[in-house]
């Protein structure tokens, strides 16, 4: 689980499925996912909550 | 106090987007910042503007927001024997229970902290109400989704759950959980998938 390659593909391929609109997920998981990881490594909530937000913010613009 | 300020900030930058959708909604200054204070549930209120937008009545505005609303339910019983005071004391304290407040009160004895709680409702009230006022004076905000603001509170709640995932009975509750909120979300109303998420945290405590 602390490998982050296996975290970023798990939610990078979850991130594809929610683009199917019937699962009614709104293309934040990659970006809680990797806010997720940073917070496992730092313990830095702050932090954390900042990479979520602009790696959600930027999925967004991009798609 | 000290440990609401990584929440308060973006929720006074969540309010001012709901004061600015609310302002978009032709609802004034006044309405939604006493909404705020009344109801001061973030999820419910958006709800609420969402199902009028969408031209709901008001039956359909009060049903929606209390089953949004409802997860407060179990909540509200899991704290109570760690508030003080008579029936009505500890419904006033209760009136302080928000999400991030509840989850970050809890202690792994099960029981949680008042201290904590009070704390962070001292932290967000103001800076709900406050972020609702200024949103409402900016006005509508174009592509708010854009910022990916919303992004904000399951990060906060994830990096909660992360903190308990030590023990084997909190994980294997959490994954059920999860399993119950995907499978539920996308054949049911909003507030069903989270109640009925809470029902096996409420075996795992019996487990203890």
């Amino acid at each position: 689980m602390s490998n982050p390659w296996v975290i970023i593909t798990a939610t990078a391929a979850i991130e594809l499925l929610s683009n199917q609109s019937h699962l009614h997920i709104n293309n934040q998981i990659l970006g809680v996912g990797l806010g997720g990881y940073a917070y496992l490594k730092k313990r830095n909530l702050v932090a954390s909550i900042a990479i979520a937000v602009i790696v959600t913010a930027l999925i967004r613009r991009i798609t | 106090m000290k440990a609401g300020i990584p929440v308060a900030i973006p929720l006074t930058v969540i309010a001012i987007t709901f004061g600015s959708s609310a302002q978009a909604s032709s609802l004034g200054t006044l309405a939604p910042t006493v909404m705020s204070l009344l109801v001061f549930s973030a999820s419910a209120q958006f709800a609420a503007l969402s199902v009028m937008n969408s031209g709901g009545n008001l039956l359909t505005v009060l049903v929606t927001v209390a089953l949004i609303n409802a997860r407060f339910i179990p909540m509200g019983i899991a704290i109570e024997p760690s508030l003080k005071g008579g029936r009505l004391r500890r419904a006033l304290e209760g009136q302080a229970v928000v999400d991030a407040g509840w989850a970050a009160s809890s202690q792994p004895d099960g029981t949680f902290d008042r201290l904590v709680l009070f704390g962070f409702f001292c932290m967000m009230i103001p800076a709900w109400v406050g972020g609702t006022f200024i949103g409402t004076l900016i006005g509508p905000v174009k592509n708010i989704h854009l910022f990916g603001l919303d992004a904000i509170f399951p990060m906060f709640f994830l990096a909660l759950l992360i903190d308990d995932l030590r023990e084997q009975r909190t994980y294997r509750a959490t994954l059920m959980s999860i399993a119950i909120a995907l499978l539920l979300t996308p054949i049911t109303p909003p507030g069903i998938p989270v109640l009925v998420a809470t029902l096996p945290a409420l075996l795992a405590l019996r487990t203890k």
